[in-house]
């Protein structure tokens, strides 16, 4: 019985022994080919991050009152009603 | 005839000889391989990851400080921190510098065939030497350092095994030298602090260390809640230092939260430029404001001159980022008159409609004399705070029961801490009434002998613009008003904003008004006390008023201190309240309640309503 097996077992246990190292061997380069990209992601956010912060900061300095007022002052002609070209609605 | 069969005659010893010793050499390293895996492995095991593995940890985002509607105050945007071997980075570049020499000399020979590659070489590292200085100058540039400054502090920690070349870099600036690939460079991720408001909002929102802890304002304050947790994950090195793997995470990072804070940046920054305007155009030693929302117990701006740039940490002291406005006290003069009045009208001492006899102008209290500045003889009670009678304030309090009026103080919260949220607050300094005698129960009427914060003073007139109810004050955005007290009658704060109108109409405070609006407030002009005695020439001047009159809403406190050109409150506070007040109940979205076009409208309102009884 086991004579008979005996063989086959081996071969069988070969080709496992085998094809498990090659598969340890290519997830471990798969496994750093996804680590590189994971940093690069990464990266990319952190650059993402900052730029978009950089953002928020522009957008602030840009929103600045006294920009505003003296672009709606110069740019668009705008004044700040009196209170003598104000009327009231009440509902 | 197989080998097997014929053993050799010859050297048969040396042959075992040899195979013995093969053996025992064997036997020896198997042996001594046998021992570093049993025995040793764990040490060994230990020493490797030391080498190999670190732990790095994840910078944690601060959470950003946001305003009353959501715009930023305070954002953290990522940087990196360049650091080195010194020894390493120099000899480093010492190499780089000689193939830089060679590749030089070689170009200006000009090259034979065979050397083409060693030239190529050479180039490339001549390459990198230019970019490493190049790298060098513009760290420098961003540090703000002498050029060639960066190499000589080099030279100097060369025998340390750890050199910041520079903290809160660009993440371009980092990038460059990291490419550069040199040993014992390394990088680390860090944030920095940036406020778009700059100096307008410093004392409010605080500022940060190099490290990311608050130090100072709302950044102190909620610490914990904006820095989240930094995280932490094991990670192995190849030689070089780099990281080539992630092994395993230890900590999650958890990214901070954001505050919004009641704060509204417009309002803020209005109030900042007025303020600091008036302040070096009366080149006074210093000033602040306070606006807030009566009805939720928001501060909307709060402001102080001089002020602190927190994007700039470079250029500070101590003494310019003080929150006035909450730490200082000081006694408030005659702002606080208006609440004497509600005091005596609320224990019912007086009605609205008295007269009080100011003649001769003076009161004496033994050795104690209260002046005013003419006799104003017999006044009303709006006569009596328009024209800021010393005298009619001190026969009021007189009239008071001094329990009585204490308690009236206290529930304002004068003497207790305002509990607004920020650190070093003052509570100011009201004594018990058992201690009163009767100058301390008559200067008190007119605002001295005790002392408060502008923030508190801020605080106790908010009642008047809230029906008589004392919300407790918040810097954060409140969405549900708390439960709050009721401080004195809705009549009473009626009766005494109606009083106060008349400061605004015809008395010190003309400069106060506001185009569109009904205003009410109060000036003050309060003398230091200094090396025992009152000074002159040495005061504060103030003024604290609600709006819109007819539905107060707003409440906004001005003080100056020492201003050198000769004003009283009217003429120094009063127009800094104007010009924030208007803007404030405009961005406020307050509706006016003087307008020319609103009688008519309310009369025609009235009209349509009596036509449909009809």
């Amino acid at each position: 019985m086991l004579a008979r097996w005996y063989w086959p077992w081996l071969v069988m246990l070969y080709v496992i022994v085998i094809t498990l190292a090659v598969m340890v061997a290519a997830n471990r380069h798969e496994a750093r080919q996804l680590f590189v990209e994971v940093q690069q992601l990464e990266r990319d956010r952190d650059q993402l991050n900052a730029t978009w912060s950089r953002y928020v900061l522009e957008q602030s300095t840009q929103l600045n009152q006294l920009h505003v007022e003296s672009r709606a002052v110069e740019s668009l002609n705008m004044q700040k009603p009196v209170a003598d070209n104000t009327r009231v609605i009440r509902e | 005839m197989s080998r097997r069969k014929l053993p050799s005659p010859l050297f048969q010893g040396r042959r075992r000889f040899l195979m013995l010793g093969l053996v025992g050499l064997m036997g020896v390293l198997m042996l001594r391989g046998v021992w570093l895996e049993v025995f040793e492995q764990e040490k060994l095991q230990q020493r490797a990851d030391a080498l190999q593995n670190r732990v790095v940890t994840i910078p944690a985002y601060r959470g950003m400080i946001l305003d009353r509607n959501g715009d930023p105050l305070a954002v953290s945007s990522p940087v990196e921190n360049l650091s080195c071997n010194p020894s390493q980075l120099l000899n480093a570049r010492q190499n780089l510098r000689d193939e830089y020499d060679i590749a030089r000399q070689m170009g200006e020979v000009g090259e034979a065939q065979d050397k083409a590659q060693a030239k190529q070489n050479s180039e490339l590292a001549a390459l990198k030497f230019v970019k490493l200085e190049n790298s060098f100058r513009k760290i420098e540039e961003i540090l703000e350092l002498n050029p060639g400054e960066l190499l000589e502090r080099l030279e100097q920690a060369r025998d340390k095994s750890f050199f910041y070349l520079g903290r809160q870099l660009p993440p371009e600036a980092v990038q460059q030298v990291m490419e550069l690939d040199l040993e014992g460079v390394e990088s680390s991720q860090s944030y920095r602090r940036f406020y778009p408001l700059g100096e307008a909002a410093g004392h409010i929102l605080g500022m940060t260390s190099i490290d990311g802890h608050g130090i100072e304002g709302i950044e102190k304050a909620q610490q914990s809640l904006l820095a989240g947790k930094d995280g932490k994950k094991r990670v192995v090195l190849d030689a070089k230092r780099r990281i080539i793997e992630n092994v395993e995470s230890i900590e999650d990072m958890i990214p901070g939260q954001s505050v919004q804070l009641s704060i509204d940046r417009r309002i803020q920054f209005i109030a900042y430029r007025e303020l600091k305007t008036q302040v070096a155009k009366l080149n006074a030693k210093s000033g602040s404001l306070v606006v807030l929302d009566a009805q939720t117990g928001e501060i909307l701006a709060m402001v102080n001159s001089p002020s602190f740039n927190p994007n700039n940490r470079k250029e500070l002291s101590p003494q310019q980022y003080r929150n006035r406005a909450v730490t200082d006290k000081s006694e408030p003069g005659s702002t606080l008159k208006p609440l004497t009045l509600a005091a005596a009208l609320e224990s019912k001492v007086i009605n609205p409609n008295v007269s009080i006899d100011t003649s001769p102008g003076h009161l004496n209290l033994g050795k104690y004399i209260v002046r005013d500045k003419g006799n104003y003889g017999i006044i009303s009670l709006p006569t009596l705070l328009a024209k800021s009678s010393n005298v009619g304030a001190s026969r009021v309090a007189l009239m008071l029961n001094p329990r009585d009026h204490w308690m009236f103080l206290s529930r304002l919260g004068l003497g207790d801490y305002p509990n607004s949220g920020f650190p070093g607050e003052s509570p100011g300094q009201l004594s018990n009434y058992a201690s009163w005698g009767k100058i301390d129960r008559a200067s008190h009427g007119y605002g001295y002998g005790l002392s408060t914060s502008l923030l508190q003073l801020a605080h106790a007139y908010a009642p008047f613009a809230a029906e008589g109810k004392l919300v407790p004050l918040s810097i954060y955005k409140v969405n549900k008003v708390p439960p709050s007290p009721n401080v004195m009658s809705a009549k009473t704060a009626k009766d005494v904003v109606k009083m106060m109108e008349s400061v605004v109409t015809e008395g010190t405070g003309k400069r106060a008004m506001v185009d569109g609006y009904h205003v009410a407030g109060k000036t003050g002009t309060a003398f230091k006390f200094i090396n025992g005695k009152y000074q002159n020439d040495r005061y504060m001047t103030s003024f604290i008023g609600v709006a819109p009159a007819s539905r107060p809403r707003l409440v906004v406190a001005v003080q100056i201190d020492e201003p050198k050109v000769n004003d009283s409150g009217g003429l120094a506070a009063a127009p800094v309240f104007s010009k924030v007040m208007a803007e404030a109940l405009r961005l406020m979205d307050i509706p006016p309640d003087n307008v020319p076009h609103l009688k008519q409208a309310n009369e025609k309102q009235d009209q349509i309503k009596q036509g449909g009884a009809t």
